[in-house]
């Protein structure tokens, strides 16, 4: 009989989702609960499909999690698998590594927290059946810059051998090293299965030994868009491995590129985005599709998107609202006024480009403007100077952004007003 | 681009209408004035223009005559490389085409326009009454800044300032520094709000571990309070139960006594007891049931008996029920028939009417009057041809009529033809004459030669005046003798240095003698005061006293002695006068010599003075001698400052006399100029074959050819008209021809038409009007006749329906001996139908009795069976009892009952004792309990209790410390009430984060602005500046000098220079004067744009309406010469506007708006 297994990592319970859609105090008591949502589902699957264990493979919280009500909530869902007899192992991901919150936590008697030394546990099975062997190694410090792998245990003879470990691989762009491995150390381990964590991108590499990243089963920004799961694995005693991708996130992000171009009045803008946005709910896996919208294409209508954007965000979010299941988060224009470059002649073409002009190449406007922006960081709360990026060069990237979309607003309102009379 | 003919084709109440611009004109200005009165047009041909550029808007206005499909307006446009011919149709796209109908791009006219939009055109090249009052208002607004106003100017867009404001105002309510009312700041105290929130209902993980530690150990505390309670509790229980054991072995002990004692009574059966309790009810119900069956039986045997049978009318029951169909035909025959006969009645009656209507004649089937449907649908068709031929002949005619009543017109109100017909080439040539002379300025320049010489005339008298008292004549002035300036102030100097030196040797004197007489006063007080003496008295005095010595040596006596005496006195007083006064006697010595000093200097100082004043005597004459040389006449006193003066004013009247001089021979020139140039202007007109006319000045002659010119062109407009009247006349009379001819064609098909149906017979070639009136009168025929024929049909149906139904009812009738001839069909019907139903109910009730008779006796017979039964069953149980009846039997089953009583209640006891000690036989029990007594026992009791009432205190106390501690830790609970905090808290955050970059934003776009304006400003500040000075001077007429700027606010600012150079801020003007400077910097927008880009028409709106001639006048000209630069057309209502622009641009090309 096969051995099946749910295997998923970085849950990050209750690490908010970063989204202005949430500004809606609506989708706020909706979705606000997303991660430990996710949870539920994972264990509901488990409960399902019956399946021998539960792999968590790191970063059960974040790091700076001081809540007990978050650890609480989490020893809740596994009691829930300990009442039907279902195994959980876990090992601890750098975040978990800086949180003290599970250590004051009775854990159920069917769940494992595999400590800082390497342990195999050798599961027997019913009698005819191959016993699994669970590999895993927590970390205690939030940093591992070298490889864990040495450390683990040998594969257990005649025994299916299944790891875990929260590892960076090879490195990830937007995730620091951690404990850093290569597919080829990982196989030549000889475990047949490698639970992984930490990315937060799916990735599944099938062979001899089988290595999975599951990804985070909900994502929290717009830089984890697109559907979110955990697996559900079954290895048969001929040691044949089946991962399937089931879908946890309760929301679902997706940045949404809507072309414009022959669009000529209001009401088709906000058809063409209802088209996009229902297109684009259809092939959501979560209950909700959180959006970030780009208006593109050549349009007449460029100016007065940009002059009168909130009126349009607006529209377009209650449009959203009547389609059901669809909010935005942001939306922005790289909409294309016709005739914006040919048009030479006239006051107004001539100030729009001498304005163009110098948020390009004017220095002393910029010394202005990154002034006016050291002056509001200043005034800001600790945790958004982030946006300002680090040191000067954060500044002037934040800088040129303000330059362009400024200048941009500035000559669409003028030709609107030149447009009003 | 220029608009060289234009074609309001189908547009608002206007069909083929021609605004011809002619060619622009080599050096003239391209300026056009568009005459039109009130509701003539202005406003729908100006949008007319913009329609052409830019396409006809969905919803246009002027839309209201010519269509959605017919609207078009068209025009010939001079582009740089060419005329070419655009037509504009309303259309959503696809509605720009060239003169073939092809399909143009919107390029081909954008492209020309340099991109210009609709809106950007309507700002920067029209100006009208709104436009300029806006403008005026965007001056104010601009407080006076050069940027905003050079490019509202260029632009013709205001309001750029609220523009830039707006950004910065919207900034500000996102963020500024240190305010409370931000957007940010707000996001802000709602993040540390969040925050106390958290901190309140948050537990951290040390607080969760101490609340562990104490729900344990109160947990401990509980169990070791329940166990002691547990011990007491179970002591209590056992003493409480021997007790219970005690009592409970006695009772058994005596019912076991009891039982024995009754020995007798024997054990019966539950099922015997039951069957002979059941006997005696059993024999009770059936006796009774017998009795009521036998009363039954009698009484459904009389019932039956009684009822008598009609068996005749049975038998004709079914027969009559079968009639159903028939019945229900003739009740509906009963209501229809008469509603159908009075509905043929109607239809045929109106079939009549129709026939009669027509003249048909009376006795026409009514069949025949519908006409076939192909006939009657080519006679509408027609008809409405016919209906549109004359409708089209109608509209020829009159428009023949209107054509011809607009040539009659034209020829009565022709205009005075008199004057010369000039061709165009010759009207041309003269008005170019006329520009080039007016440029020339011949006449302004002679007038204001002759302005100039008259008023040079009166300076020179006023100058001449000014030498009084010397008179004389220019030449005399010019020829007189005058000294030069330097001759007469080398005079003034040597007169001058002479009266210096005489006074300084006056002064010299004065002082000399003053100091000399000042010393010798003070000598003499000295003197006086001290009695000091003279060096000389002193000297004396001793030489008196050497002497009397010598005489009083050689005489030695008295006498001698004494005057010896005498003279040692005055010597001693004089040496002790000198003595006592040492400092005022050597005063005294320095006063004297003092005055010895002034003594000796007053001799020369005398003679210095005498030759000074001979010097000055010398001068003065030599000044005299001058003055007399000028003129004799002036009068004594006449010194050298009265000569300056009136030498300055010689060469004054010398240089007025120049002047005047100079004048005059410019004069002079001017008049040989004009002459010259009426000579030129009499050639040209007698070249043109033209008698010039007689008159005295070039002014005079310009007017005359003007005028010659000017109805030359309007004779040539007025050919053209007629030619055009001509034209249409010929062009409808034509049409009306045509239409005749196609009249004829129709009236033969109609009458073939006619004649292959009745119509033909009721008169020859009916007209369509009667043939409409007779078609609408036989419409409803068909409809008519089919309604009559099916109520014809209807009613023979119901009359047979309605005799098969009375026959069937007789025969029936006749079976029961019935007269039918009675009754009428319904009461025959009816009649029948009671008898039947009579006979029918007899024979039910009769089956009835005899149905429950046969119930009764069965049943009768089933209850002798069930009574031989229980007699069976009862002598059973006797014998089994051994009594003889049944009281015996019911008396031996009560004693059996007794005794199972009380061996139940035995058992029950003893049940009861086992299990209160927990032990399995009666002999255990009697054991356990043998050792026991009463009061040992309620000594245990009272222990027990004792130790339970304690334990029974602490328990809750321990339980509720527990619960206590529990509900604590599980306050903590799972829920996300922190989670969704602090979700809210990081959306808090990303929302500054949001307003942060919006924030920036603005400002970048609104700074931009301001700097981009600054470097517009830079940019055009120069040549705009210049031109609007220039023209904002002559708008006002020389009240103000130009423009000029200064630093103010923030930047540049705009100042105007009135003509005595006082400066005011352009903000600060007058309202009309701030129109003023708007035009002035409009049309200096216009020349920058065409100082760079093609130019395209301007358009001006009746903006004069509100200015007097003299402003009008000004701007005109100001327009006029703006025309040199590009096409200006100027809309207005006023006719002497046309005047005044013909005065100052006299090649205006004046076009007039036909009145609708």
């Amino acid at each position: 009989m096969a051995y099946r297994f749910v295997h998923t990592a970085d849950l990050h319970l209750d690490s908010p989702l970063r989204s202005l859609a949430l500004r809606d105090d609506a989708l706020a008591s909706l979705i606000g609960g997303a991660t430990r949502d996710a949870l539920r589902r994972i264990v509901d699957l488990c409960l399902e499909e019956r399946v021998d264990a539960l792999f968590i493979a790191g970063d059960l919280y974040d790091g700076d999690q001081t809540s007990m009500k978050t650890a609480r909530f989490l020893v809740e869902q596994l009691g829930r698998l300990n009442g039907a007899g279902i195994r959980v192992f876990i090992i601890r991901g750098n975040h978990d590594a800086m949180s003290k919150i599970t250590r004051e936590l009775t854990l159920p008697a069917s769940v494992k927290v595999f400590g800082s030394k390497a342990e195999a546990i050798t599961i027997e099975r019913g009698p005819g059946q191959i016993p699994v062997a669970v590999h895993g190694l927590s970390f205690r410090d939030p940093m591992a810059p070298q490889s864990l792998l040495a450390q683990y245990r040998p594969p257990v003879q005649g025994a299916i051998n299944i790891g875990l470990l929260h590892t960076s691989l090879g490195g990830s762009r937007g995730h620091d090293v951690y404990a850093p491995s290569s597919p080829a150390e990982l196989s030549g381990t000889g475990f047949r299965y490698w639970a992984l964590g930490h990315i937060h991108k799916r990735s599944v590499i099938e062979g001899a030994c089988t290595i999975v990243m599951p990804g985070i089963p909900q994502g929290r920004d717009i830089n984890e868009a697109g559907p979110k799961s955990a697996s559900l694995v079954s290895i048969a005693d001929d040691g044949t491995v089946r991962v399937e991708e089931r879908f946890t996130a309760l929301a679902e992000f997706a940045r949404l590129s809507v072309d414009l171009a022959g669009v000529a009045d209001q009401r088709g803008v906000l058809d063409a985005v209802e088209r996009t946005l229902i297109q684009a709910r259809n092939a959501m896996k979560a209950d909700h599709l959180v959006t970030r919208i780009e208006l593109t294409g050549e349009t007449p209508l460029a100016y007065g998107l940009r002059a009168d954007a909130d009126l349009y965000e607006n529209d377009i979010a209650a449009r959203a609202g009547q389609l059901g299941n669809c909010w935005i988060d942001s939306m922005t224009i790289a909409c294309l006024q016709p005739g914006e470059q040919q048009g030479e002649a006239g006051a107004a073409n001539e100030l729009a480009r001498l304005i163009r002009q110098d948020a390009h190449h004017s220095e002393s406007y910029r010394v202005e403007i990154a002034r006016i922006a050291a002056d509001l960081r200043g005034e800001l709360p600790a945790e958004c100077r982030t946006i300002f990026g680090d040191g000067d060069a954060g500044l002037a990237v934040l800088v040129d952004e303000a330059i362009r979309d400024g200048t941009e607003i500035a000559i669409a309102r003028l030709s609107v007003i030149g447009g009003a009379e | 681009m220029r608009l060289q003919r234009f074609y309001l084709t189908r547009y608002g109440h206007f069909t083929d209408f021609v605004l011809d611009f002619g060619e622009k004109l080599p050096d003239r200005p391209d300026f056009h004035l568009i005459y039109g009165p009130n509701e003539a047009g202005k406003s729908t041909a100006f949008s007319g223009y913009l329609d052409l550029l830019y396409g006809i808007p969905r919803n246009s206005r002027y839309d209201f005559r010519h269509g959605e499909g017919t609207m078009q307006v068209a025009a010939d446009l001079a582009f740089r490389d060419g005329i070419r011919h655009f037509q504009r149709v309303k259309k959503l796209r696809d509605s720009l085409l060239d003169r073939a109908g092809k399909i143009l791009p919107e390029q081909a006219i954008l492209s020309e326009l340099g991109g210009v939009t609709r809106d950007q055109y309507k700002q920067m090249f029209v100006l009208d009454n709104e436009s300029l009052e806006s403008g005026g208002n965007s001056i104010l607004e601009s407080r006076s800044d050069l940027g905003q106003l050079l490019f509202s100017a260029t632009s013709g867009l205001g309001g750029i300032n609220q523009h830039i404001a707006k950004l910065h105002e919207e900034a500000d309510e996102l963020y500024r520094k240190r305010a409370s009312k931000t957007a940010i700041a707000e996001a802000k105290r709602a993040i540390a709000e969040l925050d106390g929130e958290i901190r309140k209902i948050d537990t951290s993980s040390a607080a969760y571990a101490a609340l562990v530690e104490a729900r344990d150990k109160a947990e401990r505390c509980h169990q070791e309070a329940l166990k002691a309670q547990s011990l007491a509790r179970s002591g209590l229980d056992l003493a409480h139960r021997q007790g219970r054991a005690m009592g409970l072995l006695a009772e058994w002990q005596t019912l076991r006594s009891a039982i024995a004692k009754d020995d007798g009574a024997a054990a019966l059966t539950e099922a015997l007891v039951e069957r002979v309790l059941a006997l005696e009810p059993q024999r009770i119900t059936l006796e009774a049931r017998a009795s009521e069956l036998a009363r039954e039986i009698a009484d459904c045997q009389t019932e039956r008996d009684a009822i008598a049978q009609d068996e005749a009318a049975l038998s004709i029951a079914d027969k009559h029920g079968s009639l159903h169909q028939l019945r229900g035909r003739h009740a509906a025959s009963r209501e229809d028939l008469p509603k159908r006969r009075s509905a043929c009645d109607e239809a045929l009656l109106d079939l009549k009417g129709i026939i009669q209507q027509v003249g048909l004649p009376p006795d026409t089937p009514p069949e025949t009057v519908p006409l076939p449907f192909a006939l009657t649908s080519e006679l509408r068709t027609l008809m409405g041809q016919r209906n549109a031929l004359d409708a089209k002949r109608e509209l020829h005619l009159r428009e023949a009529q209107r054509a011809e009543r607009e040539l009659e017109d034209a020829e009565i109100t022709s205009p005075g033809l008199s004057g010369p017909a000039l061709d165009e080439e010759t009207a041309s040539a003269l008005e170019t004459m006329l520009e080039t002379l007016r440029e020339a300025g011949i006449t302004a320049r002679l007038h204001g030669l002759q302005r100039e010489v008259r008023r040079e005339e009166t300076r020179t008298d006023r100058a001449m005046e000014a030498l009084l008292p010397w008179r004389g004549d220019g030449n005399a002035l010019r020829g007189m003798f005058a000294p030069e300036e330097a001759t007469v102030q080398q005079l003034r100097h040597q007169r001058d240095n002479a009266a210096t030196a005489c006074e300084n040797a006056r002064r010299e004197l004065d002082e000399l003698s003053r100091k000399r007489d000042g010393a010798a006063a003070a000598t003499h007080a000295i003197t006086t005061d001290t009695g000091l003496l003279s060096d000389a008295d002193k000297s004396a005095i001793r030489q008196a006293r050497d002497a009397a010595w010598e005489r009083h040596r050689r005489a030695l006596d008295a006498a001698t002695a004494e005057a010896f005496e005498v003279v040692m006195r005055q010597d001693d007083a004089a040496g002790a006068a000198q003595l006592g006064h040492a400092q005022r006697s050597a005063e005294l010595a320095r006063l004297r010599q003092e005055v010895l000093a002034a003594d000796i200097l007053l001799g020369p100082a005398r003679d210095r003075a005498s030759a000074t004043q001979g010097a000055l005597q010398n001068a003065d004459a030599k000044i005299a001698a001058l003055i007399g040389g000028i003129s004799p006449e002036f009068p004594p006193g006449f010194g050298i400052p009265e000569l300056t003066q009136w030498l300055q004013r010689r060469s004054a009247a010398v240089e007025v006399l120049a002047r005047l001089d100079d004048l005059r021979r410019d004069l002079a020139e001017a008049e040989q100029d004009e002459r010259a140039a009426i000579k030129r202007m009499v050639a040209a007109l007698e070249k043109a074959g033209l008698a010039a006319p007689n008159v005295a000045s070039l002014d005079a002659l310009m007017q005359s050819i003007r005028t010659i010119v000017s109805a030359s062109r309007d004779a040539l407009q007025y050919r053209r008209k007629l030619d055009r009247c001509r034209i249409d006349i010929e062009r409808w009379r034509a049409a009306i021809v045509e239409i005749n001819d196609d009249l004829s064609k129709w009236q033969g098909r109609w009458e073939h038409l006619l004649s292959t149906c009745w119509l033909g017979r009721l008169a020859s070639a009916l007209p369509p009007a009667d043939v409409q009136k007779i078609l609408d009168i036989i419409e409803p025929a068909p409809g008519i006749i089919a309604k009559w024929q099916e109520a014809q049909h209807r009613i023979t149906a119901m009359e047979q329906d309605d005799a098969a139904f009375r026959v069937a009812l007789v025969e029936l009738a006749h079976g029961l001996g019935i007269n039918p001839d009675r009754f009428t069909t319904d009461q025959l019907d009816q009649h029948l139908q009671e008898r039947i139903a009579k006979a029918q109910s007899a024979r039910e009730r009769h089956d009835d009795a005899e149905r429950r008779l046969d119930r009764a006796l069965g049943l009768q017979q089933e209850l002798g069976l069930a009574q031989s039964d229980f007699h069976a069953k009862t002598d059973d149980i006797l014998a089994e009892l051994a009594v003889p009846d049944l009281p015996a039997a019911l008396a031996a089953v009560e004693a059996g009952r007794r005794r199972a009583e009380l061996e139940h209640r035995a058992r029950d006891i003893e049940e009861k004792l086992l299990a209160e000690l927990h032990v399995a036989d009666i002999e255990t029990a009697t054991q356990a309990l043998g050792g026991l007594d009463e009061a040992g026992l309620a000594v245990n009791i009272a222990s027990f209790e004792a130790q339970l009432q304690d334990s029974d205190a602490d328990v809750p106390a321990a339980f509720a410390a527990f619960r206590e501690a529990r509900r604590n830790l599980d306050a903590v609970g799972g829920d996300d009430a922190v989670a969704r905090l602090r979700a809210h808290r990081r959306t808090k955050l990303i929302e500054i984060e949001a307003l942060a970059r919006r924030y920036l934003a603005l400002q970048a776009g609104a700074i931009a602005t301001e700097r981009a304006l600054r470097q517009f400003r830079d940019q055009h500040r120069s040549t705009m500046l210049q031109s609007a000075s220039e023209a904002f001077s002559i708008i006002s007429r020389g009240a103000y000098a130009g423009l000029a700027t200064q630093p103010g606010h923030g930047g540049e600012v705009l100042v105007t220079v009135d003509a005595g150079g006082g400066s005011k801020l352009a903000s600060e003007l007058s309202t009309g004067t701030r129109f003023q400077l708007y035009l002035a910097l409009r049309i200096a927008g216009y020349r920058e744009f065409t100082a760079i880009h093609p130019s395209v028409p301007f358009i001006a709106d009746d903006i004069l309406e509100t200015f007097d001639n003299d402003r009008t006048s000004e701007t005109l000209r100001l327009l006029s010469d703006l025309a040199h630069v590009g096409q200006v057309i100027c809309f207005t209502h006023h006719t002497h506007v046309c005047d005044l622009a013909r005065d100052v641009a006299p090649s205006v090309q004046i076009h007039t708006l036909v009145s609708k």
